[in-house]
Protein backbone atom coordinates (compact mmCIF):
# COMPACT_ATOMS: atom_id res chain seq x y z
CA UNK A 1 0.00 0.00 0.00
CA UNK A 2 2.87 2.31 0.91
CA UNK A 3 4.48 1.61 -2.45
CA UNK A 4 1.29 2.40 -4.31
CA UNK A 5 0.85 5.64 -2.38
CA UNK A 6 4.45 6.61 -3.06
CA UNK A 7 4.15 5.80 -6.76
CA UNK A 8 0.91 7.80 -6.99
CA UNK A 9 2.49 10.75 -5.20
CA UNK A 10 5.48 10.61 -7.53
CA UNK A 11 3.26 10.63 -10.59
CA UNK A 12 1.28 13.57 -9.24
CA UNK A 13 4.47 15.41 -8.40
CA UNK A 14 5.75 14.96 -11.92
CA UNK A 15 2.56 16.47 -13.32
CA UNK A 16 2.43 19.34 -10.88
CA UNK A 17 6.07 20.28 -11.27
CA UNK A 18 6.44 19.52 -14.97
CA UNK A 19 9.02 21.77 -16.48
CA UNK A 20 7.20 24.28 -18.69
CA UNK A 21 9.34 27.38 -19.30
CA UNK A 22 6.97 28.87 -21.88
CA UNK A 23 3.41 27.93 -21.14
CA UNK A 24 0.72 27.72 -23.80
CA UNK A 25 -2.18 26.65 -21.57
CA UNK A 26 -4.88 27.02 -24.22
CA UNK A 27 -2.93 24.75 -26.56
CA UNK A 28 -1.73 22.35 -23.83
CA UNK A 29 1.82 22.88 -25.02
CA UNK A 30 5.09 23.96 -23.49
CA UNK A 31 8.05 25.60 -25.15
CA UNK A 32 11.65 26.31 -24.38
CA UNK A 33 14.23 28.59 -25.91
CA UNK A 34 17.91 27.67 -26.07
CA UNK A 35 20.31 30.39 -27.13
CA UNK A 36 22.80 28.99 -29.60
CA UNK A 37 24.52 32.34 -30.16
CA UNK A 38 23.91 35.13 -27.71
CA UNK A 39 21.70 36.82 -26.85
CA UNK A 40 23.74 39.85 -27.85
CA UNK A 41 23.10 43.56 -28.06
CA UNK A 42 23.75 45.30 -31.38
CA UNK A 43 24.62 42.17 -33.28
CA UNK A 44 22.65 39.19 -34.53
CA UNK A 45 21.67 36.44 -32.08
CA UNK A 46 20.47 32.90 -32.70
CA UNK A 47 18.19 30.56 -30.77
CA UNK A 48 16.20 27.38 -30.98
CA UNK A 49 12.61 26.99 -29.82
CA UNK A 50 11.15 23.57 -29.07
CA UNK A 51 7.60 22.51 -28.24
CA UNK A 52 6.30 19.52 -26.31
CA UNK A 53 2.97 18.46 -24.91
CA UNK A 54 2.26 19.86 -21.49
CA UNK A 55 2.86 17.25 -18.83
CA UNK A 56 5.26 15.20 -20.92
CA UNK A 57 8.33 15.04 -18.73
CA UNK A 58 10.28 13.42 -21.59
CA UNK A 59 9.80 16.61 -23.60
CA UNK A 60 9.17 14.74 -26.84
CA UNK A 61 9.15 17.42 -29.50
CA UNK A 62 5.83 18.00 -31.20
CA UNK A 63 4.92 20.27 -34.04
CA UNK A 64 2.15 22.63 -32.92
CA UNK A 65 -1.06 22.21 -34.88
CA UNK A 66 -1.30 25.99 -35.21
CA UNK A 67 0.06 28.79 -37.33
CA UNK A 68 3.03 30.23 -35.49
CA UNK A 69 3.88 33.90 -35.31
CA UNK A 70 7.11 34.72 -33.54
CA UNK A 71 8.50 38.20 -32.90
CA UNK A 72 10.67 40.22 -30.56
CA UNK A 73 8.98 42.65 -28.18
CA UNK A 74 10.39 45.52 -26.16
CA UNK A 75 8.73 46.21 -22.81
CA UNK A 76 9.87 49.66 -21.75
CA UNK A 77 10.03 50.87 -18.19
CA UNK A 78 8.04 53.91 -19.31
CA UNK A 79 5.06 51.62 -19.92
CA UNK A 80 5.38 51.74 -23.69
CA UNK A 81 5.79 48.51 -25.63
CA UNK A 82 6.74 47.93 -29.22
CA UNK A 83 8.08 45.34 -31.58
CA UNK A 84 11.63 44.80 -32.71
CA UNK A 85 13.38 43.95 -35.96
CA UNK A 86 11.53 41.19 -37.75
CA UNK A 87 12.83 37.66 -37.27
CA UNK A 88 12.52 34.64 -39.51
CA UNK A 89 12.10 31.07 -38.30
CA UNK A 90 12.32 27.63 -39.83
CA UNK A 91 11.06 24.32 -38.46
CA UNK A 92 14.23 22.29 -38.83
CA UNK A 93 12.77 19.10 -37.37
CA UNK A 94 9.55 18.01 -35.66
CA UNK A 95 8.72 20.73 -33.12
CA UNK A 96 12.13 22.41 -33.38
CA UNK A 97 12.26 25.97 -34.73
CA UNK A 98 15.48 27.77 -35.56
CA UNK A 99 15.93 31.55 -35.54
CA UNK A 100 19.18 32.92 -36.93
CA UNK A 101 18.43 36.63 -37.16
CA UNK A 102 17.23 37.95 -33.79
CA UNK A 103 18.37 41.54 -33.24
CA UNK A 104 18.34 43.41 -29.94
CA UNK A 105 19.47 46.88 -28.99
CA UNK A 106 18.85 49.42 -26.25
CA UNK A 107 20.06 52.69 -27.85
CA UNK A 108 18.44 54.96 -25.27
CA UNK A 109 15.68 52.58 -24.16
CA UNK A 110 15.15 51.36 -20.62
CA UNK A 111 13.39 48.05 -20.38
CA UNK A 112 13.70 44.46 -21.47
CA UNK A 113 13.26 42.39 -24.62
CA UNK A 114 11.00 39.36 -24.91
CA UNK A 115 10.50 36.66 -27.49
CA UNK A 116 6.77 36.33 -28.07
CA UNK A 117 5.19 33.32 -29.70
CA UNK A 118 1.60 33.32 -30.89
CA UNK A 119 -0.22 30.11 -31.75
CA UNK A 120 -2.89 31.12 -34.22
CA UNK A 121 -5.84 29.41 -35.80
CA UNK A 122 -7.97 30.93 -38.56
CA UNK A 123 -6.29 34.28 -37.98
CA UNK A 124 -7.09 34.32 -34.26
CA UNK A 125 -4.54 33.95 -31.49
CA UNK A 126 -5.33 30.84 -29.47
CA UNK A 127 -2.38 31.09 -27.11
CA UNK A 128 0.44 33.52 -26.48
CA UNK A 129 3.68 32.58 -24.77
CA UNK A 130 6.69 34.73 -24.02
CA UNK A 131 10.18 34.50 -22.63
CA UNK A 132 12.44 37.28 -21.38
CA UNK A 133 15.65 37.63 -23.36
CA UNK A 134 18.51 37.26 -20.87
CA UNK A 135 20.64 40.12 -22.13
CA UNK A 136 23.53 41.04 -19.90
CA UNK A 137 25.32 44.35 -19.50
CA UNK A 138 24.09 47.88 -19.73
CA UNK A 139 25.15 48.60 -23.26
CA UNK A 140 23.43 51.89 -24.04
CA UNK A 141 24.71 52.07 -27.58
CA UNK B 1 -37.36 69.27 -88.46
CA UNK B 2 -33.71 69.98 -87.91
CA UNK B 3 -32.31 69.65 -84.36
CA UNK B 4 -29.56 72.01 -83.37
CA UNK B 5 -26.95 70.22 -81.21
CA UNK B 6 -24.61 73.09 -80.50
CA UNK B 7 -26.46 74.33 -77.34
CA UNK B 8 -26.04 70.85 -75.82
CA UNK B 9 -22.31 70.89 -76.45
CA UNK B 10 -22.14 74.35 -74.94
CA UNK B 11 -23.91 73.12 -71.82
CA UNK B 12 -21.50 70.21 -71.53
CA UNK B 13 -18.59 72.63 -71.63
CA UNK B 14 -20.15 74.76 -68.92
CA UNK B 15 -20.60 71.82 -66.56
CA UNK B 16 -17.37 69.91 -66.45
CA UNK B 17 -17.31 66.68 -64.54
CA UNK B 18 -16.58 66.78 -60.83
CA UNK B 19 -15.08 64.32 -58.40
CA UNK B 20 -11.84 62.40 -58.40
CA UNK B 21 -10.86 60.26 -61.28
CA UNK B 22 -11.09 56.56 -60.41
CA UNK B 23 -7.55 56.28 -61.75
CA UNK B 24 -6.33 58.54 -58.97
CA UNK B 25 -7.78 56.46 -56.15
CA UNK B 26 -5.06 55.29 -53.81
CA UNK B 27 -5.09 52.24 -51.67
CA UNK B 28 -4.85 52.57 -47.91
CA UNK B 29 -1.34 53.38 -46.73
CA UNK B 30 1.05 50.49 -46.36
CA UNK B 31 3.94 50.26 -43.95
CA UNK B 32 6.01 52.17 -46.47
CA UNK B 33 7.00 55.77 -46.07
CA UNK B 34 4.46 58.58 -46.33
CA UNK B 35 6.32 61.54 -47.79
CA UNK B 36 8.20 64.33 -46.02
CA UNK B 37 11.55 63.18 -47.20
CA UNK B 38 12.76 66.79 -47.26
CA UNK B 39 15.28 65.97 -49.89
CA UNK B 40 15.68 67.68 -53.22
CA UNK B 41 17.87 66.83 -56.15
CA UNK B 42 20.77 68.65 -54.45
CA UNK B 43 20.91 66.03 -51.71
CA UNK B 44 22.13 66.72 -48.20
CA UNK B 45 25.17 68.90 -47.68
CA UNK B 46 28.08 68.45 -45.32
CA UNK B 47 29.15 72.08 -45.14
CA UNK B 48 32.47 71.47 -43.43
CA UNK B 49 33.69 68.75 -45.73
CA UNK B 50 32.03 70.31 -48.77
CA UNK B 51 30.41 67.03 -49.68
CA UNK B 52 26.91 66.11 -50.75
CA UNK B 53 25.12 62.88 -50.09
CA UNK B 54 22.17 61.50 -51.96
CA UNK B 55 20.38 58.54 -50.36
CA UNK B 56 18.14 56.22 -52.39
CA UNK B 57 15.89 53.53 -50.95
CA UNK B 58 16.82 50.11 -52.28
CA UNK B 59 14.29 48.37 -50.04
CA UNK B 60 11.59 50.02 -47.99
CA UNK B 61 11.47 51.98 -45.87
CA UNK B 62 9.46 49.48 -43.85
CA UNK B 63 8.35 49.21 -40.25
CA UNK B 64 9.95 46.18 -38.50
CA UNK B 65 11.28 44.61 -41.70
CA UNK B 66 14.75 45.41 -42.92
CA UNK B 67 15.21 48.43 -45.21
CA UNK B 68 18.27 49.20 -47.30
CA UNK B 69 19.72 52.43 -48.65
CA UNK B 70 22.13 53.25 -51.42
CA UNK B 71 24.09 56.39 -50.55
CA UNK B 72 26.12 58.36 -53.06
CA UNK B 73 28.69 60.83 -51.73
CA UNK B 74 29.86 63.47 -54.18
CA UNK B 75 31.90 66.64 -54.20
CA UNK B 76 30.14 69.90 -55.00
CA UNK B 77 30.61 69.22 -58.70
CA UNK B 78 28.63 66.02 -58.37
CA UNK B 79 31.56 63.63 -58.81
CA UNK B 80 31.42 60.59 -56.50
CA UNK B 81 34.24 60.70 -53.98
CA UNK B 82 35.25 58.68 -50.96
CA UNK B 83 35.36 60.96 -47.93
CA UNK B 84 38.49 60.83 -45.83
CA UNK B 85 36.27 60.45 -42.79
CA UNK B 86 34.13 57.40 -42.12
CA UNK B 87 30.48 57.50 -43.10
CA UNK B 88 28.09 56.33 -40.39
CA UNK B 89 24.31 56.11 -40.40
CA UNK B 90 22.26 56.26 -37.21
CA UNK B 91 18.50 56.08 -36.69
CA UNK B 92 16.85 58.17 -34.01
CA UNK B 93 13.26 58.69 -32.96
CA UNK B 94 13.32 62.09 -31.23
CA UNK B 95 9.75 61.94 -29.90
CA UNK B 96 10.53 58.67 -28.13
CA UNK B 97 14.12 59.42 -27.24
CA UNK B 98 15.62 56.24 -28.58
CA UNK B 99 17.34 54.80 -31.60
CA UNK B 100 17.44 51.43 -33.24
CA UNK B 101 19.72 48.60 -34.22
CA UNK B 102 23.13 49.70 -35.56
CA UNK B 103 23.09 50.34 -39.30
CA UNK B 104 25.69 48.49 -41.32
CA UNK B 105 27.39 50.78 -43.88
CA UNK B 106 29.70 49.34 -46.54
CA UNK B 107 31.49 51.23 -49.31
CA UNK B 108 30.84 49.31 -52.51
CA UNK B 109 32.50 51.71 -54.93
CA UNK B 110 34.17 55.14 -54.97
CA UNK B 111 31.70 57.29 -53.00
CA UNK B 112 28.94 54.68 -53.21
CA UNK B 113 27.74 53.03 -50.02
CA UNK B 114 25.18 50.43 -49.13
CA UNK B 115 23.45 50.80 -45.77
CA UNK B 116 21.65 47.70 -44.51
CA UNK B 117 20.33 46.45 -41.18
CA UNK B 118 18.02 49.48 -41.15
CA UNK B 119 15.13 48.74 -38.80
CA UNK B 120 12.40 51.22 -37.97
CA UNK B 121 10.74 49.54 -35.03
CA UNK B 122 7.55 51.57 -34.99
CA UNK B 123 5.63 54.01 -37.15
CA UNK B 124 6.13 57.71 -36.50
CA UNK B 125 8.74 60.39 -37.01
CA UNK B 126 12.35 59.26 -37.43
CA UNK B 127 15.56 61.09 -38.17
CA UNK B 128 18.20 59.33 -40.21
CA UNK B 129 21.55 60.80 -39.20
CA UNK B 130 24.33 60.68 -41.75
CA UNK B 131 27.55 61.22 -39.87
CA UNK B 132 31.15 61.74 -40.79
CA UNK B 133 33.19 60.22 -38.02
CA UNK B 134 36.78 59.73 -37.01
CA UNK B 135 37.62 57.09 -34.43
CA UNK B 136 33.90 56.95 -33.51
CA UNK B 137 33.76 60.70 -32.88
CA UNK B 138 31.12 62.49 -34.91
CA UNK B 139 32.72 65.45 -36.68
CA UNK B 140 29.80 66.44 -38.87
CA UNK B 141 26.29 65.23 -39.48
CA UNK B 142 23.16 65.90 -41.48
CA UNK B 143 19.66 64.63 -40.76
CA UNK B 144 17.08 63.20 -43.10
CA UNK B 145 13.61 63.33 -41.54
CA UNK B 146 11.12 60.58 -42.33
CA UNK B 147 7.53 59.95 -41.41
CA UNK B 148 6.59 56.32 -41.31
Amino acid sequence: MKMITLALFSLLSFNVFSHCPIDFPEAKLCGNITWTDGPHLNTTSQFELVFWEKGDHNHVHVSPDFDINMYTWMVMDSGMNHGGPAITYTEVSEGVFEVLDARFFMHGMQGHWEIRIELNEAGQTVSLGSDIVPLVGDDEN
Amino acid sequence: MKIKYWPIFLLLLLFPSCGDSPFLNEESPSSEIAGNQNLNSEGLLFNGEQLKIQPFWREGPFVLNQSRLLIVVTNLEGVPVSPELELNVMLWMPDMGHGSFPVDVIEIDEGVYEAKEIFFTMPGYWDIHFQLTQREEVLEEVKWPLNL
